[in-house]
């Protein structure tokens, strides 16, 4: 690695050579790859602390190098930023055929990916330190951790779309591991299963969109920039099969983040430890979807529909989400739904071509709601795995710092200026005042979302940390220790900071730091980047967004500061059918379960009990023992099985041919 | 290198191990287990020095016709042996390997030494008899896959059943009377059928001025075949169509046999019985690689015979195979008997590998070229798992499980790998196979993808329910007293886990050996390969090797 390193420094104003984009690569994927391997064969011989600093140091070595391959872009020229490696052929099939390299691209793009992958990643990494200390196969859990980072970081690396699938199917293998780690849990058994069918879904969608690209295109080697540099001339602009396209990319994009209407694993999946929760199901897998449209921006350009469709679905995620965020009582299912809504944001910017701001998103999400998570994690390691926030309140003032650190997160969620929501969050509803289907339509339904958050996210802060405790044991809470703490609390920097520094709200002051680092990547390939609204558009949206917030913070403080934790409260403040869905969350799970999975079973079932015995070998027999009775001495043989048998073959042949008879006949 | 006669070695020394096993006692059970594994290693050494060899780019060769003359070979063949057999029908001792072929073989002598390893791991009754048979098998299953000669592949399509029928009826489990009946009824009615096929294709050709006739294979694809109408009788002075030429009736002679063999949907009833009922050691190359013969039998034989008449079927076996696909899936789903789960999970798998064949283009064959030998190596992982599971816990029965990762770590991983793979997790050699099938599938008609990939979902249901049904959950009182695998255990599917990776990964290998031959394949179906009407003018006579 120090090879690496030297490397890096040496050429500063070049691109990155190939060999070294190559190290970089191998580098970067290796290391938390050896990490996991090394948990899962050794981990149990070498104990506990071997596991913890193996499954630490390799995240944190893979940081270093992403830090390496960051300034190496940093310093190159902005033409040269972009760099693609092969590293070995995986499939060639001749010309005209499947024809598949293993490659992979260093660019802005992927570079941000990757700093937030492995820097929130190896922060959540210490945190487990702590929080599995009295967990009993610390080496399961860090090798599934350390092989969710590798498969990520496949996923944003990959430059061929079958080895980002291959990094998509993996992530939603390290999350249905996860989700499952306390196996004899039935119910963490069963919501794993969940969320890998629902991933398997989203799979399909990616690969049946696979197949279109080599058809449409004749891009037998699913390369990436091959796909991008040909789908102009291959494709009509508004066209139904790019269209097509790029509807089944967003089904995938919408298993993987949990939007409408793939969205039911993703509060099941908080059966996993709260790490799990924060890394995989708050800052980085969830948000794969946004990724995958930024990427695939070329082609999501060039259907109007399919980014409508994006946006629409995005908001009302995100929409639906905050109303059902209103009324759970569970701590971790809170903040789940939370993250649904964010995500659900990110999908809407993205929806409206508003790319970088999706990111930008994306990255001060992953600081507060890692932060909200692993806070709450701290909260359930005090008081022995109690989640309900019924039997919380008053925490704060035997937990202080997390009580503190947790409100730094919910201000940031709930987008108050400065924190870190408030500068995200607004630039991208501020391109949706101006930009998307039926402008401003889905604005004034952003400015709901705000509304919710506020309420949500402080009705969670007082109902856990304010009012009377509850119950007697949180009395015996105590703060974290400091394992736990510090990640928390260089969580909670990023939440202050990462807002203001990267992007200054209003044009012509400050840096727009985020938009100049990644809009030369939406911009190759001939795409257009939106221009910012006009600076009178971007204030009066800044303003209305923040007033929609305090709002949302005030409903919050006005119902439930002084109240009591009680399930019901919301029940009594908001019409009863919004309470009941709510409640229910919107019954997705009933329906599909009424529609899909019962009727599946039962047709397995059926095909089971009647129609394979009853019809296909019944009617094997059937015929046979008709053939017997028919027979003038079928009692003289009672041995009549291989009798049976080929009579029964003869029939079911002729049977046959006259099928194909039929079905060729001209 | 021609010099030695490598692929008539491989059919020798199966049944030479034979012979030494007879001199052997019969208490020596050491001794007999040693001399199984030898045959079948020195039978995997031979294949892999073949495949080593093997040349990936031929180009195309010339064919000595019987019938004097010579034509640019229609399949190329490598390490061909050719000795008269029976002059007087034109009948010829033909073997030889191309890229279809060849890494069926080493899937074939990588099972068997799987098989002979299997069985030198554990007791069997009557040793030597099982080991005897088990070589047999192995000689009959190698010359399904050598031999190019129609005559020749029957005796050995044939006489795999015999050894076959004693190991399952011997050795079989409760239901074992029943189950190898079924299984020998159904394949000996489709081998008739074929064989009817057969006589029929050899007295259609044309014969030469000095009446020749024959049975070689490259002879018969290149016969120009009279033009038949469609057949039909008199009768009460009505004429009655059956409305099919005598070729296509030919075809759907061979093609019957061959849905029975893999099989296909709705000719797969022997199976579930037949696998359930047999024993590990058999069901390693029963399900391994006896099944994946159909498939091979398909593309060398129903392929080929009837160029250009391939088209007025291919879609009906297609759909057959997707039906396949999603009804072995919703069997698989609903069964409580965790071996007969994955037997319906085979049949499922095997549904792709028959769909890729019939889409009739490159990317379809060579996928299912891919996932013969995928399946091959996950359905014997597969299998062994479930017995590993049956012999620790006493039950099979999904209800009585749970829990066993917490007994069994090792044996977790190596599952858990094992169901990826089979449900075709992305990374994994499953997935590699089955998308380069139904991208084949998709590019043919994109409704035969659309419903196979039902059958994909299906797959992630019924794998994870068979795999956390077992290993996750509260421990059953059936997996109290339950010990991890054995290092012996774990070296057997240590292997085949790899190989799964490894091919999820880099499954070019495969590919690199299997393409040149599946262009030829896939133009002699479509009809778009020259035959003697179009003769083209090649030098040298003979069979160059």
């Amino acid at each position: 690695m120090s090879h690496a390193l030297l490397a890096a420094t040496a050429i500063p104003q070049n691109g990155m050579s190939t060999d070294k984009a190559k190290t970089l690569v191998i580098l970067v994927l290796v290391l938390p790859l050896a990490g996991a391997l090394l948990n899962a064969a050794l981990g149990p011989r070498l104990g506990r602390r071997f596991v913890n600093y193996a499954g630490t140091l390799s995240i944190l070595a893979s940081l270093i190098v992403t830090l390496v391959v960051f300034f190496t872009i940093l310093g190159a020229d902005q033409s040269l930023r972009s760099t693609t490696v092969t590293l070995w052929t995986y499939i060639d099939l001749g010309p005209g055929n499947l024809n598949v390299d293993v490659s992979f691209t260093l660019d802005q793009l992927s570079a941000v990916m990757m700093l937030v992958i492995t820097g929130v990643g190896f922060l959540i990494h210490v945190y487990s330190v702590g929080y599995m200390e009295h967990d009993a196969t610390p080496h399961r859990f860090f090798s599934y951790m350390n092989l969710f980072i590798f498969s990520m970081l496949l996923l944003v690396l990959a430059a061929n779309l079958l080895i980002l699938i291959v990094g998509w199917a993996m992530v939603g293998l390290a999350s249905y591991l996860l989700i499952g780690y306390y196996y004899e849990r039935r119910s963490a058994v069963l919501a794993a299963r969940k969320a890998f069918i629902t991933q398997v879904i989203g799979d399909i969608a990616m690969v049946v969109a696979a197949f279109m690209l080599v058809l449409g295109l004749g891009a037998h080697s699913l390369s990436l920039p091959v796909i991008f540099a040909t789908a102009h001339d291959g494709f009509a602009v508004n066209g139904a099969y790019v269209t097509a396209i790029c509807m089944l990319l967003a089904l995938g994009a919408f298993a993987k983040s949990a939007q409408f209407p793939l969205h039911t694993w993703l509060p099941d999946a908080m059966e996993g430890p709260t790490p799990v929760s924060a890394l995989i199901h708050a800052a980085t897998m969830v948000t794969a979807g946004v990724y995958l449209i930024a990427r695939f921006h070329t082609l999501f350009d060039m259907s109007v529909l399919a980014q409508g469709m994006v946006a629409c679905v995005g908001m009302g995620t995100a929409l639906m989400a905050g109303v059902i965020a209103l009324s759970q009582i569970d701590i971790k299912r809170v903040i789940a739904f939370s993250t649904m809504s964010q995500i659900g944001l990110m999908i809407f910017a993205v929806g409206i071509g508003a790319y970088s701001a999706g990111m930008f998103h994306f990255i001060t999400h992953a600081f507060f709601k890692a932060l909200l998570f692993l806070a709450a994690g701290n909260v359930i390691h005090a008081l022995h795995d109690e989640q309900d926030v019924r039997l919380m309140g008053g925490v704060e003032r035997f937990m202080t710092n997390t009580g503190r650190y947790f409100l730094v997160g919910s201000v940031a969620l709930a987008g108050i200026i400065p924190f870190a929501g408030y500068y995200s969050k607004e630039d991208l509803l501020g391109f949706g005042a101006v930009y998307g289907p039926g402008a401003p339509a889905l604005y004034i339904a952003g400015l709901v979302v705000n509304v919710l958050t506020g309420i949500y996210a402080f009705r969670l802060y007082f109902l856990v940390f304010h009012g009377e405790p509850q119950t007697a044991r949180i009395s015996d809470a105590k703060e974290a220790r400091r394992v736990m703490l510090v990640p928390v609390a260089l969580l909670a920097l990023g939440s202050v900071v990462s807002g203001f520094l990267l992007q200054f709200p209003l044009p012509g002051i400050g840096k727009n730091v985020i938009g100049d680092w990644l809009n030369p990547v939406f911009a190759q390939y001939g795409g257009t980047v939106l221009a910012e609204p006009s600076t009178a558009t971007v204030l009066l949206t800044q303003l209305i967004g923040l007033a929609a917030s305090l709002l949302g913070v005030g409903l919050a403080r006005q119902w439930f500061f002084f109240h009591s934790p009680d399930a019901e409260v919301v029940a009594s403040r908001v019409p009863r059918f919004l309470t009941l869905l709510s409640l229910h969350r919107f019954y997705f799970d009933d329906i599909y379960d009424a529609v899909l999975v019962r009727p599946s079973l039962a047709a397995a079932r059926g095909v089971r009990r009647v129609i394979e015995p009853r019809y296909i070998d019944g009617a094997v027999r059937g015929v046979g023992s008709a053939l017997s009775e028919l027979s003038v001495d079928f009692r003289t043989y009672q041995t009549g099985f291989i009798r049976d048998y080929a009579a029964i073959m003869t029939i079911g042949a002729v049977g046959f041919v006259a099928i194909m008879v039929l079905l060729v006949a001209r | 290198m021609n010099s030695i006669p490598w692929l008539t070695l491989l059919l020798v020394v199966p049944v030479g191990t034979v012979l030494v096993l007879q001199v052997l006692p019969r208490r020596a059970t050491a001794l007999i287990k040693a001399v199984t594994v030898a045959g079948t290693l020195a039978n995997a050494a031979i294949v892999a020095g073949l495949l080593v060899a093997f040349d990936r780019a031929p180009g195309t060769k010339a064919y000595a016709l019987p019938q004097g003359g010579s034509h640019a070979a229609p399949l190329t063949f490598q390490f061909q042996e050719f000795h008269t057999w029976v002059p007087a029908i034109g009948a010829g001792y033909h073997v030889g390997i191309d890229g279809l072929s060849a890494w069926l073989l080493a899937l074939d002598a990588g099972l068997f030494l799987l098989a002979a390893v299997v069985v030198s791991s554990r007791d069997t009754e009557r040793l030597k008899l099982f080991c005897g048979l088990l070589l047999l098998a192995e000689g009959a299953t190698m010359g399904v896959l050598l031999s190019l000669d129609l005559l020749l592949f029957y005796f050995f399509w044939e006489g795999m059943l015999i050894p076959l029928y004693f190991l399952l009826g011997f050795w079989g489990g409760p239901e074992r009377g029943r189950a190898t009946l079924k299984f020998v009824v159904y394949t000996v009615a489709g081998s008739l059928l074929m064989l009817l096929s057969i006589i029929y294709i050899y007295f259609d050709q044309t014969a030469t001025a000095s009446g020749h006739l024959t049975f070689d294979l490259q002879a018969l694809i290149l016969n120009p075949t009279p033009t038949h109408d469609v057949v039909g009788f008199s009768a009460f002075g009505q004429h009655v169509s059956l409305l099919l030429t005598p070729r296509q009736f030919a075809f759907v002679g061979f093609a019957l046999a061959f849905l029975i063999k893999v099989p296909i949907f709705p000719f797969h009833t022997w199976l579930p019985d037949s696998y359930v009922n047999a024993p590990v050691a058999v069901l390693v190359f029963f399900a391994g690689i006896v099944g994946k013969l159909g498939a091979f039998a398909f593309v060398r034989y129903a392929l080929t015979l009837f160029p250009g008449r391939v088209q007025d079927f291919h879609y009906v076996i297609a759909a057959l195979a997707v039906i396949s696909i999603i009804y072995g899936a919703l069997l698989a789903l609903s069964q409580r008997d965790i071996k007969r789960l994955v037997a319906y999970a085979s049949m499922s798998h095997l549904g792709y590998i028959v769909l890729g064949i019939f889409v009739l283009n490159a990317n379809g064959l060579n996928g299912s070229i891919l996932q013969i030998i995928n399946h091959g190596i996950i359905i014997a992982a597969l299998f062994l798992i479930v017995a590993m599971i049956e012999a620790r816990t006493g039950t099979r029965d999904l209800r009585e499980l749970g829990g066993l990762e917490k007994r069994m770590p090792w044996f977790y991983a190596f599952f858990l790998v094992t169901t990826l793979a089979a449900l075709s997790m992305p990374g994994t050699n499953g997935f590699a196979g089955e998308f380069t099938i139904l991208l084949g599938a998709f590019t043919a008609t994109w409704a035969l993808a659309a419903f196979a990939f039902i059958g994909t979902l299906l797959a992630a249901w019924y794998m994870l329910r068979l795999h956390q049904g077992v290993m996750h959950q509260p421990l059953t009182p059936r997996g109290e007293a339950v010990r991890d695998i054995r290092i012996t255990e774990g070296l057997i599917l240590a292997p085949l886990a790899a190989l799964m990776i490894l091919l999820g990964v880099f499954p070019k290998p495969v590919g690199d050996i299997s393409k040149a031959t599946v262009n030829q394949y896939v133009s002699i179906a479509t009809g778009t390969q020259p035959t003697l009407g179009a003769p083209q003018a090649v030098a040298p006579p003979a069979e160059a090797g």
